[in-house]
């Protein structure tokens, strides 16, 4: 016989002006999960990586604290195992079947039917890609609550997989200049369908407001790939001469030439994406601002503290990580990305949120099966 | 909160209970950290969870119910447990491993021929594209001669399809649907016309076995089998077993070529010829190469296609000399000189 006093646990009041998240995580302490995952991954062949992920996940929504509370991952690897499974009838059976058509086709000389073909199984890809990433994010939302209070979505999937698809081709068309507007428009759908407890988010703002700094993103971006090309010229009409040689013989030869041309190719490559993908990230804090500033749930404001020297200074650690784990370190990337969201998530307007209500949506059942046949696991 | 003998029970501040978890249906809600408060949850209870700040309960709790702070099998994270699942796993695969090669088989039974052909016709297509098959007439007339006197001695299940493409590459290979494409490359490089029956004997080897339909489809399986296992890791794995299907192919093949040379009555000792120089041409590769080239090393296979060349009788050349000039410019427009000297 044990017993135990419920003492008062002191908890910070509601009403306040501002809360915040605490994250208490550690790479010390991730790095036996870490490693322990390795390990059991290798001797499974891979089939332990749904747990592994699980585990990680666990550990991560676990060390993020809201008013002292931690929130609670209840996912398990088994649910991302099955998931998994279906997805591969949903994904690989209708791959396989229209490789077999494009023999077909070929075979019976329909080139118009062939091109058709093409065209419309890379945009059912595009399509499957949304529908993925939205079931992805529904299950999280789903396995994720804080004091006994679940999260959801809500909407159809296949909706916003049309949706990104349509934005793509428009992207595409306008030559990106649509992004922004698209951006929001996917974030408002999401958004508005996410609930915590038995109310949703709101999401009410439209892209306009980001063409500013979008605009500064695309220009500047354009201005270095034209600076880049007119640099490269020369080395490029180069190594086009050097390729038409190589036809005419049936061996290619190690021309040190030819060599040295692809190599400055490639530098120059480098040189023009990394100033591209820095502009890039400009882009993205504008974005988080812009997110957050119009995304409320009841009478909660957000804000987000965050400048773009900062997520590029994150952006750059992160890329060193990954470069030198050979992708292994992501859980740590996780890490920083958690951590990084406490430290600059701010949410306003103190309404009392212990009175909400549990939902009544249980989500779905099966991991987000969909998103681990493209392999889109990122948190 | 009392811990009971069989439950968690809930006292309310005037000592009656107004709940209970049992013992037994308490799980950790949440990863269960040091320094961190400990949450659980009952089974039993739905969505309730109970929260303890201090490591005291908790450490007791531990006691009575160490189900509340841990999970079993994979979940658990801890060696005891993780071992021995992923060793069951293991066992699986490796299940999974033996029995699907003889899925592989059936299976490309299943698949009608016409598709096979159209399929083998696609891919030469797409390798070789506009490239020119080598057809000047007295050289096909050998070629076709070559392979009548071993496909009568043969039994195959299909019709073969040979063609010669004028590459430099040293090399012929089977494709589904009877399709050998056999490259000017490895004509060139033969000395005899005994020397290239000896390769289209393997080839045909290949084909009498449906080696390339049922590789094809074995690799499939194993395809889907290396996608479970994920990117990365388990694809290695996935390729040395294909490797291994491929190196038994070869062997198969070779023991079919040395059955067809040996019915047709031609010697082996072209084969046995040929593999020892492109051996000595190619060093060696050692050890580890070894282990992953599918190909088993030309210098054994020369040694087996010479004892059994040793143990023949009766045999003769394939084609004559003209024939066998004839065929070394079945890519040449022109018609066969007598009085130039081919090589």
């Amino acid at each position: 016989m044990d017993s135990f006093e419920a003492g008062q646990t002191p908890r910070p009041e509601g009403g306040t002006q501002s809360e915040s998240l605490s994250f208490t995580g550690s790479a010390g302490e991730l790095l036996p999960i870490v490693l322990f995952n390795l390990v059991l991954t290798i001797v499974t062949l891979g089939i332990y990586r749904f747990w592994a992920r699980t585990r990680v996940r666990r550990y991560l929504w676990s060390s993020l604290r809201l008013r002292g509370d931690a929130f609670e991952y209840s996912g398990t690897g088994a649910e991302l195992f099955f998931g998994f499974l279906i997805a591969l009838f949903v994904v690989y059976l209708p791959m396989f079947l229209i490789y077999l058509l494009f023999i077909w086709l070929a075979d019976h000389g329909h080139p118009m039917l062939t091109v058709a073909l093409a065209l419309v199984s890379y945009c059912g890809f595009i399509w499957l890609l949304g529908v993925a990433a939205y079931r992805a994010r529904r299950y999280r939302l789903s396995r994720s609550s804080w004091r006994a209070i679940r999260m959801g979505q809500t909407g159809s999937s296949l909706a916003y997989g049309a949706k990104s698809l349509a934005y793509f081709l428009l992207g595409a068309v306008t030559l990106g200049w649509y992004g922004p507007i698209a951006d929001a428009k996917l974030w408002s759908f999401a958004m508005n369908h996410t609930s915590f407890g038995d109310r949703f988010l709101t999401f009410d703002g439209n892209g306009r407001a980001l063409y500013r700094r979008y605009a500064a993103y695309w220009l500047g971006s354009l201005a270095l790939l034209v600076t880049g090309l007119v640099l490269m010229g020369g080395t490029l009409k180069d190594l086009l001469a050097l390729f038409t040689n190589l036809n005419e013989g049936d061996a290619p030869s190690l021309d040190p030439g030819l060599l040295i041309a692809m190599a400055k190719v490639y530098l120059y490559v480098v040189a023009i994406m990394v100033p591209v993908a820095l502009f890039h990230l400009t882009y993205v804090t504008a974005r988080l601002h812009f997110f957050a500033a119009h995304t409320r749930f009841d009478n909660l404001e957000f804000r987000v503290n965050l400048s773009s020297w900062m997520l590029v200074k994150f952006a750059l650690v992160n890329w060193l990580i990954l470069v030198t784990t050979l992708g292994l370190g992501t859980p740590f990337v996780q890490l920083r990305a958690a951590r990084l969201a406490a430290t600059s998530l701010t949410v306003h307007g103190g309404r009392d949120i212990d009175h909400i209500l549990q939902s009544l949506e249980t989500g779905p059942s099966f991991g987000e099966g969909l998103a681990e046949a493209f392999d889109l696991g990122n948190i | 909160m009392v811990i009971g003998a069989e439950a968690l029970y809930f006292e309310n501040a005037d000592g009656t209970i107004n709940g209970s978890w049992a013992l037994k249906r308490l799980r950790p809600a949440g990863a269960v950290l040091d320094g961190q408060p400990l949450q659980i949850k009952c089974a039993d209870a739905g969505a309730a969870r109970l929260v303890m700040p201090g490591r005291g309960f908790a450490g007791r709790l531990e006691l009575w119910a160490p189900n509340a702070l841990r999970r079993k099998g994979f979940e658990s994270g801890r060696w005891r447990h993780g071992l021995p699942a992923a060793a069951v796993v293991l066992g699986m695969l490796a299940a999974g491993y033996y029995t699907l090669p003889l899925l592989a088989a059936p299976a490309a039974r299943l698949i009608p021929e016409r598709w096979a052909v159209a399929w083998g016709d696609a891919i030469l297509d797409g390798i070789f594209g506009d490239d020119e098959i080598c057809a000047a007439d007295d050289g096909a007339r050998a070629l076709a001669a070559l392979v009548a006197r071993l496909e009568t001695a043969a039994n195959l299940p299909l019709a073969v399809d040979l063609r010669v493409y004028e590459s430099g590459q040293v090399n012929a290979f089977t494709l589904p649907g009877g399709h050998i494409a056999l490259l000017k490359g490895l004509i060139d490089e033969a000395r005899s016309a005994d020397e290239v029956a000896g390769v289209l004997a393997h080839e045909l080897g290949h084909v009498a076995h449906r080696h390339p339909l049922e590789g094809a489809v074995r690799q499939f399986g194993l395809g889907v089998i290396t996608d479970l296992m994920g990117s990365g890791i388990g694809q290695y794995g996935g390729e040395f077993i294909g490797l291994t299907y491929s190196r038994d192919d070869e062997k198969e093949a070779d023991r079919a070529a040395l059955d067809l040379l040996g019915a047709a009555g031609v010697s082996a000792v072209g084969l046995a010829d040929f593999f020892d120089r492109l051996e000595s041409k190619h060093k060696s590769v050692g050890g580890f190469m070894k282990f992953l080239s599918s190909h088993p090393l030309s210098r054994y296979r020369a040694l087996r296609f010479r004892e059994f060349a040793q143990r023949q009788t009766a045999t003769s050349a394939i084609l004559s000399d003209r024939q066998w000039r004839a065929l070394q410019h079945i890519c040449a427009p022109a018609p066969a000189d007598e009085a130039a000297d081919g090589e």
